[in-house]
């Protein structure tokens, strides 16, 4: 139990290191920027001197560099992420949040239907016999991966919504109208979950192959138990901690790809903010965006490794003291020689 | 951190066939496994009871070195055999197709035809020949892919090598260092440094090279780790070869089929973000890459299709092309049908 | 065939293999003839040993005794596996289910690898019970029942804390308490044949000794044939009536035990005696098997002593 507390005051310290990190090389990547800082700060627009005396009082601009480092991520850590420069000089966080919804509302079903499609999937190919069907499910896996995801979308709507007028093209709901029209959802979703499927299908065939290649298995069938529940009782439960650690990480790439996706899609999500402000500079809203984000990859990994550790019987009792084997590795048979 | 080590897999950023490698490499050899390794030549005296000498296999057995080389597998494959040439016949539009197609920034055709004899693929909206865009844009989408490449695979091999192979501080370096780069994903940070100090295609190779690195450096180092503990190097060490000689006769030939494979994912990976990019507007505006090109097809999808789908079809084909033959290497270093359950 | 071959017949010999040969595929080109034209009979509460050093198709005999062949499509079997007079070659896969589940309990050689390491020991041990197997979460199937047999297998395989052994998952164990749980699935059916497959090798020396009694005691007291698969001579000589010498995928010599190690007929067995000696005796040079002899032992059809 210490030890496990151990652990994961660990995790949270590298945790905050790593944030830390990330926040150090923005403003860093700020200060490197040429021109004027406060010009880089807002952008590329014309500045009243009060939102200019502003700035300089909220950043000390005026101050040397490590002071305004520090000022930085105090800051950063206490919420305030800076002002949007637009027409009421929004705060940065209160626009990002605003916008949140709408980008979860794409990537929690893109996660889901990935994550579970992935395990299906690979699980099949993983165990047919049928050749054709692993070979259609592993080509169709690499070919979705190798597809850029934005053409796919594109691909989408030019069948789906101009071709056969199944869907709308653009948006999240009719014009004029607040929430979200659920056929506005079909193909965002589709697109964001493709590569992320087809990724997780791959990582679960190998993984499945992999678990039903294992001892354990032989002592199952040796049990005569038929090979259905050899393969959902046995062979799954150990080949599914490797997609706890990939779907870990692909919530944070299915954000980050939603900077695409919602460029095609005109979605009004924090990808499609974070494009704005990259076409016109908003420059704090950039960096809004980079830490919003960064911080929900973080504690993502941080649930990713609690859940882990709670799945793999091994790690729930790695950190008990008497724990005295190695986690995997197999001791050495000897089996070669003719005689002890 | 012993448990992050021991269930972290790559992000997807390194690539699927670069994760099965990291698997691979860490499971005892195909050989050992057969219990048919024979001593090395020379290797000190063999040990007493070596009962499994190939006589003593039972029935017939093809001796180890009747095997086909990996390598003549991997050019033997059926998916080498197709997306090989392809690969090839992109390169080749890429380097010497501009010479041939004309000047991609001439208007006065007709705006928005339709693919015909005369423009095969078309006219954009300006009234400018598509195909000869599209092979110019080939070669911005082929030359970042490559670079990226072939930067990542120098940056892995040194940080790699030296962090397994010295281990200590190195190591931890490494390790914190591609955490790093695991948190944030890619494009991020490649927009954020586009947006802040401008969207050349070198800062845009840079930090693509920057933020991919860790997955050849991984492979590598799990080798260098490997040999560094086996009896010859330290031998070598005895004798008082350098790390880096040892480095690169000893870790690299062992490391090369990984890190190739890993390699050409990254190719995959880095024509995939750069496209993205271009589709957001980030890159050189006079010479558009395919994701360019895909941007500004993004209004023409109702009345110009094609211009949306010769420059997406291209990079999928190229990033197919690479991924496939990565998994054929892959395949060809790592046969799974050694020892059949 | 005829039906009547294939009926169980009563006075049958438990285990019959007649001619038995084993394909195995190697690469996706090369394959090894890992058993060829294999002779070997078990009778009911019999105890037969087969030894033989690595690679010389004991295993793989012995999973073939259990249907625990590699299920690739280019895995061939030919020759007659019959269990209890019915012939299994080629059978359907549930009649082979129905085997283990009752007949053939197996033992295999790696206690680490060899348990399920996310599913906990008891119930690891009770789904080898027959119909006391857990139906779908509680429901249904007296739990209290299978538990309490579940403690008493563990308890037979020498594990006197069963409730806690079963509560526990594999790697809370040591190496020797988790061959004991490998021994309690295989005896939980209560089947015909205890087939154990160098169910000591990954151990070390002391521990051996303790597993091994127990699995002497266990079979004693159940009352069931057991058939140890070993390359170590002197296992194999303490718990055998019979034993089966194997080279190269042939059964190259077999007879009552104490005969075979004490007067070897077989020019193999004479020279794996003596190889195994000169690594125990002091005084004698380390003897290992010459090459030529090794061939010539390879390309000698099988003749039973
Ligand atoms: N799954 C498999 N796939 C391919 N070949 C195999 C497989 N299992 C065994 N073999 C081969 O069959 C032959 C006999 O192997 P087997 O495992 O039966 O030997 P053994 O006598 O049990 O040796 P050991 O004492 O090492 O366990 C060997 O040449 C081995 O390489
Ligand atoms: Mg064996």
């Amino acid at each position: 139990m210490k030890a496990r507390l151990i652990h994961y005051g660990r995790l949270l310290l590298s945790s905050l290191i790593l944030f830390i990190a990330v926040i150090t090389v923005l403003f860093f990547l700020l200060e490197l920027a040429p021109g004027d800082p406060i010009q880089t700060l807002v952008g590329d627009v014309p500045l009243s001197e009060a939102f200019r005396a502003q700035i300089t009082a909220a950043y000390g601009l005026d101050k040397p560099v490590w002071e305004r480092y520090v000022l930085y991520l105090g800051n950063v850590f206490t919420g305030n992420l800076g002002f949007s420069f637009g027409t009421n000089n929004e705060p940065v966080l209160d626009l990002i949040l605003s916008r949140a919804g709408n980008t979860l509302a794409l990537a929690v079903p893109a996660f889901l239907i990935s994550t579970i499609g992935g395990i299906i999937l690979g699980s099949i190919a993983a165990r047919t016999r049928r050749r054709w069907l692993d070979g259609g499910i592993s080509g169709g896996a690499v070919a979705l991966f190798s597809v850029p995801n934005f053409w796919f979308g594109m691909l989408l709507i030019m069948v789906f919504s101009i071709w056969l007028g199944w869907f709308p093209t653009q948006g999240k709901s009719p014009y004029g109208q607040p929430g979200i029209g659920l056929e506005y959802l079909v193909l965002p979703v589709i697109t964001m979950a493709t590569s992320e499927l087809a990724y997780k299908t791959r990582i679960m065939r190998s993984s499945m192959i992999e678990s039903l290649g294992q001892d354990f298995v032989d002592t199952a069938r040796s049990k005569g138990l038929s090979s259905s529940h050899v393969l959902w009782r046995h062979a799954l439960p150990n080949a599914l901690l490797p997609m706890v650690t990939v779907s870990g990480y692909s919530l944070g790439y299915i954000l980050a790809g939603s900077v695409l996706v919602e460029r095609v899609f005109g979605w009004p999500g924090m990808g499609l903010l974070f494009i704005d402000a990259i076409n016109r500079q908003n420059n704090m809203v950039i960096l809004g965006v980079v830490i919003v984000l960064t911080v929900v990859i973080i504690l993502v990994n941080i649930l990713t490794d609690v859940v882990y550790g709670l799945v793999d019987p091994r790690l729930r009792a790695q950190f008990s003291p008497q724990r005295t084997l190695p986690p995997e590795g197999r001791q050495d048979r000897q089996s070669d020689e003719v005689a002890a | 951190m012993t448990q992050q080590e021991t269930h972290m897999v790559p992000p997807p950023e390194t690539g699927p066939t670069a994760n099965a490698v990291t698997e691979a490499a860490n499971r005892p050899g195909l050989a050992g496994a057969a219990g048919t390794t024979a001593p090395p030549d020379g290797a000190g005296t063999p040990p007493p009871a070596q009962p499994d000498t190939p006589a003593g296999a039972a029935g017939r057995r093809r001796p180890p070195g009747t095997e086909r080389s990996p390598w003549r597998v991997f050019l033997r494959k059926p998916s080498t055999m197709v997306f090989l040439p392809l690969l090839g016949l992109f390169v080749l539009i890429a380097a010497l197709g501009p010479l041939l197609v004309g000047d991609p920034s001439a208007t006065g055709n007709a705006e928005l035809l339709a693919p015909s004899a005369a423009h095969p693929l078309g006219t954009d909206h300006l009234g400018r020949d598509y195909l000869a865009r599209v092979v110019n844009g080939g070669q911005i989408s082929l030359l970042v892919g490559f670079t990226v490449a072939v930067l990542c695979m120098t940056i892995g091999l040194v940080v790699g090598g030296l962090a397994g192979y010295h281990g200590g501080w190195m190591d931890t370096l490494m390790v914190k260092l591609a955490e790093f780069f695991q948190v944030l994903p890619g494009i991020v940070l490649a927009l954020v440094a586009a947006a802040l100090l401008g969207a050349n295609v070198f800062i845009i190779v840079a930090i693509l090279s920057i933020t991919m690195w860790p997955a050849v450096a991984r492979i590598v180092r799990a080798e260098a780790m490997r040999i560094s503990q086996l009896g010859y190097v330290e031998s070598a060490r005895a004798a008082g070869f350098r790390s880096g000689r040892i480095i690169w006769s000893d870790v690299l030939p062992n490391a090369l089929p990984p890190v190739l494979v890993a390699t050409s994912m990254t190719v995959g990976r880095a024509i995939l973000i750069e496209s993205g990019l271009a589709y957001l507007g980030i890159g050189d505006p006079s010479h558009p890459s395919w994701g360019a090109l895909l941007n500004s097809a993004q209004a023409y999808m109702r009345d110009g299709w094609w211009l949306a789908v010769a420059p997406g079809l291209c990079i999928f084909l190229v990033v197919l092309a690479v991924n496939m033959l990565g998994d054929a290497l892959n395949d060809a270093y790592n046969p799974t049908v050694g020892r059949v359950k | 065939m005829t039906i009547a071959e294939n009926q169980p017949a009563a006075g049958a010999p438990l285990i019959e293999l007649t001619g038995l040969n084993v394909v195995l595929p190697t690469g996706e080109r090369s394959e090894v003839e890992a058993v060829k034209s294999v002779d070997l009979v078990v009778h009911d509460g019999e105890r037969v040993g087969l030894v033989g050093e690595s690679g010389s198709g004991k295993s793989v005999t012995g999973r073939s005794i259990a249907g625990l062949l590699p299920t690739s499509p280019r895995v061939r079997v030919s020759g007659s596996i019959r269990i209890r007079g019915q012939e299994m070659v080629g059978a359907p896969a549930r009649t082979w289910d129905d085997v283990r589940r009752k007949t053939v309990g197996m033992i295999f050689q790696d206690p680490l690898t060899f348990l399920n390491p996310t599913m906990r020991v008891g119930r690891q041990v009770a789904e080898s019970i027959p119909d006391r197997r857990p139906v779908r979460s509680g429901a249904g199937g007296d739990r209290t029942a299978r538990d309490r047999a579940v403690f008493r297998f563990l308890r037979q395989a020498g594990l006197p804390d069963a409730e806690q052994v079963a509560a526990s998952f594999p790697h809370e164990l040591s190496g020797g308490m988790r061959q004991r749980v490998l021994i309690a699935i295989a005896i939980a059916k209560e089947p015909s044949l205890v087939l154990a497959d160098e169910p000591t090798t990954a151990l070390d020396a002391t521990v051996q000794q303790h597993v091994l009694r127990t699995l002497d005691e266990t079979v004693t007291e159940l009352g069931t044939s057991l058939m140890l698969i070993s390359h170590d001579l002197a296992v194999v000589a303490g718990m055998t009536d019979r034993v089966y010498v194997m080279y190269a995928g042939r059964i190259v010599e077999e007879g009552p035990t104490a005969r075979v190690l004490a007067e070897p007929r077989h020019e193999y067995t004479q020279a794996l005696l003596r190889s195994v000696r000169s690594l125990t005796d002091r005084d004698t040079d380390l003897y290992s098997i010459p090459l030529a002899l090794r061939q010539r032992f390879a390309e000698e059809p099988t003749h039973v002593a």
